[in-house]
């Protein structure tokens, strides 16, 4: 049996406690919607069922580049935005980076000197805080390239070492996963660790799975068929939000196997992680194509599946003699200037467990139709934007 | 248009064959123009203008050389250019400094294609293709119904340069040919996998980012060199394999088991689904490995709809092409012609791995270089569509 995380991280109590803050996480998104075909256990694959046929494993993937907010603010107003560090009075860009991964920039004046993007839950940083603390520190260290840091950045005045995981849990989520008031350790100013926007958690990853999840049909003239995300947005209400790049794929993806009949299950771990890079859009200044291993992968989840990498970090090794911002991307042709023309090379997947099945499942009928208008909400984004920009 | 509205097909050029039950037009030809050095905006405004007016003439039947023919002859000219269909794009050379369009934004995405080196990772340049003749300032998509129409179109437009010394040079020219049997020179089905009518728009139609595009659309031009002479060799269950259909029916193939004799054997579904049924056309994203290497998976991984920014869907229409044989074969093969809202989808689709970005057409990835590829470019060029307009799309931007 794999773990619900990372192997051998969390310390057995901690191992265990994951697992059933997972478990609780998907029985609040199934409970929403008790028609779900999504199961409450995680599984690691292929999960064999009553008849002994192995499960299958689809892995829906797609770009980290946030679409819905280019598509709303312009593709350059968009990346400027996102790149932007909070400031005492402002929100910084990662409340606009809400594709299942966040991102910082790394600049020594004008140039950048490297792009670290992270996949990892906040959720598994919780139970981190709660059960290894030090490790925790550890790794704030370690991500953040510090040589030391002050354990008041990461859990604020409470003396972590002396306090019950609750504590330490409330403390830790005060000082690193507030998106308004981040710890310089967690809000890209001095590091990124894991996630801190709403709709990047386990829940909102569940919530949607579970919501897709539920066998609906929209009658067409050649038969039946699965809902577009045009038809779901209009059950799913704020689980699902059209426009991004994840959240279509994902619910398309998952309702047409709940058409068809399949149970569903989260892989171990929950979570998601970066499936590829489009290493070869990349040049050097010389023109020459960029080696892959320029784009470093870590925090690898197992879970007793295939490792998973949640962490990309692109630096260009010192002996090269030039920046990250030197690269020109030949889709471009414009030399690196933004973090998200980074992200957009990133291509991230969750995987789900299939048990596939032949008996029909009973559909929720819904009907056909095209996209509402603002479906996209950019007017609500373009107004975040605006108030961001003012501040 | 703004993000969040539906889009409007009312201001795309016409050649793109996006409507319910169209098929692309069973001839094609691209006319592809250089601007002459040092040429002025309006220089290059008045020039295009003469093109597009001569054309527009054309498909009414008013051939230049022609006029006062007797009627009966009139009539002739009229049908055979009834058909004609024009689109303008501009290329990547049409935004240089030196090119007429310097102070007007760049589409991103629109970019040169890469060459010596590959402008896809696995898509590499053919030993002939020494230099990229597939990319200019401007390209005239011409179909129609009878070759005689886009021939001689072409041939007008460049009597025409002569006639007028317009500043204008042709750079290249490349003909095809659609299928109505809907196949490919691989003899499978080809482009049926197209998203479905209602869907189009979505993928197809430029938002305002440049403002200049909004309701326009981006064309990608890929003229591939298929070897057929190794696509014989390949065992029709490979071949099936590969593209992910079965060969007689076109039906997406659902898995793969091993026969008794050990010998993998893919499937079409029990019961295969109905031809021309939604799940005929455009198979549910496979659960099988073999299967997800296939052609059809790599090229639209998610089977996701046009609604999904992330699915990074386009609409094809290819038109094949046989330019001669020689010793070792016929030298053919397709010219891949897309449709994108974002030439971004492009690039992406053709660099991603598990996609196109690590297979020359199907299976797993291409790991040995010296493997001979199935599939080379021979000549490509990316092309911005701009929306309709008179007297020809864009003219308000060649501003003196």
């Amino acid at each position: 049996m794999g773990s619900c995380s990372h192997v051998n991280e969390l310390g057995e109590i901690g191992q265990v406690e994951y697992c059933e803050r997972v478990r609780a996480v998907l029985q609040s998104a199934a409970g929403d919607y008790p028609a779900t075909a999504l199961q409450l256990e995680l599984r690691t694959t292929p999960a064999p069922d009553a008849s002994g046929f192995g499960g299958q494993v689809t892995t829906p993937d797609w770009t980290a580049f946030p679409t819905r907010v280019a598509g709303c603010l312009t593709r350059s107003r968009a990346l400027t935005m996102l790149d932007r560090l909070p400031t005492a009075n402002s929100i910084g860009g990662r409340a606009l980076q809400e594709e299942y991964a966040e991102w910082r920039v790394v600049r020594d004046g004008e140039d950048i000197v490297r792009v670290e993007l992270t996949t990892e839950l906040p959720d598994y940083w919780r139970t981190l805080a709660r059960h290894q603390p030090q490790r925790l520190l550890e790794l704030v260290t370690e991500l953040s390239r510090a040589d030391a840091i002050d354990p008041a950045a990461v859990f604020g005045e409470l003396d972590f070492e002396r306090t019950d995981p609750d504590g330490r849990e409330a403390a830790f989520a005060a000082a690193m996963l507030d998106p308004e008031r981040a710890s310089a350790y967690n809000d890209g100013r001095l590091g990124i660790c894991c996630m801190v926007h709403p709709s990047n958690g386990a829940a909102a990853l569940a919530s949607l799975i579970a919501a897709a999840a539920v066998p609906r049909e929209v009658g067409a003239a050649a038969g039946p068929r699965a809902p577009s995300i045009a038809e779901l947005a209009r059950d799913l209400g704020s689980a699902v939000q059209a426009g991004r790049a994840s959240d279509p794929v994902i619910a398309e993806r998952v309702a047409q196997l709940a058409h068809d009949g399949a149970t569903l299950s989260l892989s171990r771990p929950l979570g998601v992680h970066i499936a590829s890079v489009q290493h070869t859009r990349l040049r050097t200044p010389a023109g020459e194509s960029v080696p892959q291993n320029w784009f470093h992968l870590s925090r690898f989840a197992g879970g007793g599946g295939p490792a998973r990498p949640q962490r990309l970090t692109l630096e260009v090794p010192p002996e090269a003699g030039f920046a990250v911002s030197d690269l020109v991307d030949v889709a471009t042709e414009q030399p690196l200037r933004r973090g998200g023309e980074v992200a957009r090379l990133v291509q991230l997947a969750t995987s789900l467990d299939v048990l596939p099945s032949t008996s029909r499942p009973t559909r929720m009928r819904v009907p056909a139709g095209a996209p509402e208008r603002s479906s996209w909400a950019c007017e609500t984004l373009r107004t975040f934007a605006d108030r961001m920009e003012r501040a | 248009m703004s993000a969040d509205e539906q889009p409007s097909t009312g201001k795309l050029q016409p050649g793109i064959a996006f409507a319910e039950g169209k098929r692309p037009a069973a001839c094609f030809r691209l006319l592809l123009l250089d601007f002459a050095d040092q040429i002025t905006p309006a220089q290059a405004r008045d020039a295009l203008a003469a093109v597009m007016e001569m054309l527009e003439g054309l498909g009414r039947g008013q051939v230049r050389e022609l006029t006062d023919q007797p009627p009966a002859g009139a009539a002739n000219s009229a049908q055979q250019f009834r058909s004609l269909q024009t689109l303008l794009a501009y290329g990547r050379p049409a935004f240089s400094e030196q090119g007429p369009l310097p102070h007007v934004t760049r589409p991103h995405g629109l970019s040169s294609l890469s060459h010596p080196s590959p402008a896809f990772p696995a898509l590499p340049w053919h030993a002939s293709a020494t230099t990229n003749t597939g990319e200019a300032a401007i390209a005239l998509q011409l179909t129609a119904d009878n070759a005689a129409a886009v021939n001689c179109a072409a041939i007008e437009v460049w009597k025409l340069i002569i006639d007028r010394a317009l500043p204008l040079t042709v750079a290249g020219s490349f003909d095809g040919f659609g299928r109505p049997d809907g196949r490919g020179w691989l003899e499978f089905h080809d482009g049926v996998s197209n998203l479905e009518a209602g869907q189009r728009p979505a993928a197809i139609v430029a938002g305002p980012d440049p403002a200049w595009m909004d309701g326009g659309t981006y064309l990608a031009f890929l003229r591939i060199r298929i070897d057929l002479s190794r696509w014989s060799t390949v065992s029709r269950v490979e071949q099936k394999l590969t593209i992910g259909r079965d060969k007689l029916t076109g039906a997406g193939l659902t898995d793969v088991v091993t026969d008794q004799s050990g010998q993998e054997q893919p499937r079409m579904g029990d019961p295969a689904p109905e031809p021309d049924s939604p799940r005929w056309r455009d198979p549910a994203q496979t659960l099988d490995p073999h299967l997800e290497v296939s052609h059809i998976h790599r090229a639209n991984q998610t089977r996701a709809s046009g609604w999904a920014p992330g699915a990074l869907r386009i609409f094809r229409q290819g038109f094949d092409y046989l330019e001669h044989f020689t010793a070792e074969g016929p030298e053919l093969g397709l010219n891949f012609i897309s449709f994108q809202r974002d030439l971004g989808v492009l690039h992406d689709l053709l660099h991603l791995p598990g996609w196109l970005g690590d297979s020359n057409f199907g299976g797993t990835s291409d790991s040995d270089p010296t493997d001979r590829p199935l599939l080379t470019l021979a000549a490509g060029g990316l092309y911005a569509v701009p929306p309709t307009e008179r007297p020809f799309p864009t003219a308000g931007l060649f501003r003196p």
